[in-house]
């Protein structure tokens, strides 16, 4: 390497000193605001979409539930009749059914 | 605990000047500043104080400018086999610009271009530590923290950091 090339070398090296920070153009404090802004919104949905999901599913459970009881009942009345021990809320009773 | 607002009226001049030693295109730049203050605001709350605010915001900026020039390296190999020239010059349409930092001296434009040019070519790691520690003048220990790593792998870094530039910079002499 020649010494002419290897101070070249060196003076772009020693360019770093010269360098000041370059400042941040004014456009960006709108863009950065305009982001989390729009960002908050989003979140702001994404919470609103979670909280009817939990309703949502809260409502199907509910209905289920109701369906389970409800057909658990007909199966204890089901089961009542073929013993025999059933008792219709007007009083009949399984054995007054058959003989009609 | 300082708040957002604070944060960056602090750091958005620190953070610009480091991201766009990276990229070396403003517009670029802006567009990671954004992503860069999106992930303080997001994570803020989380944000543990076992090293200074300076260092965890510097630290995401380093990863997202690291993470910009992957993707734009990934989508420049798939053009070059799609695209090699310029259909209407014939002129190679991929070259990176040749990149003026708006901070430099007049007189010394041409020799940081050389340098900026030169510093495209080093592994992230030896670049990283050449732009912290001459460019944001930041100190060996703040660039470890930076980095995530000891004081003595970035005092290693910064040796063969200069060792590449020089070779680098002898191609383009020669």
């Amino acid at each position: 390497m020649t010494k002419n090339t290897n101070n070249w070398i060196e003076e772009v090296l020693d360019s770093t000193k010269f360098i000041e920070r370059a400042e941040a153009p004014s456009s960006l404090d709108a863009k950065v605001w305009s982001k989390i802004n729009s960002r908050k919104s989003e979140g702001k949905i994404i919470s609103l979409k979670k909280n009817q999901l939990i309703l949502a599913a809260a409502a199907i459970l509910f209905w289920v539930s109701i369906n389970f009881l409800v057909m658990l009942s007909h199966t204890q009345k089901k089961s009542e009749m073929a013993k025999g021990s059933f008792k219709s809320d007007y009083g009949f009773t399984s054995e007054n059914i058959i003989n009609l | 605990m300082q708040t957002f607002d604070e944060i960056y009226a602090t750091l958005k001049h620190r953070v610009y000047s480091t991201v766009l030693s990276y990229v070396q295109v403003s517009e670029d730049a802006e567009e990671i500043c954004q992503d860069v203050f999106l992930e303080v605001f997001q994570n803020l709350e989380n944000y543990r104080q076992e090293a200074q605010i300076s260092t965890w915001v510097y630290r995401i900026a380093v990863n997202k400018s690291l993470d910009f020039l992957r993707y734009k390296n990934r989508k420049k190999r798939f053009a070059f086999f799609s695209s090699l020239f310029k259909e209407d010059s014939g002129e190679l349409a991929h070259d990176m610009p040749h990149f003026v930092h708006p901070g430099i001296q007049l007189e010394r434009k041409e020799k940081a271009g050389y340098l900026f040019k030169a510093l495209n070519q080093i592994p992230e790691t030896q670049k990283t530590a050449f732009i912290l520690i001459f460019i944001e003048q930041l100190s060996y220990q703040e660039a470890a923290e930076v980095m995530n790593t000891s004081l003595k792998a970035v005092e290693s870094l910064v040796q063969r950091a200069k060792k590449s530039l020089r070779q680098k910079l002898k191609g383009m002499k020669d």
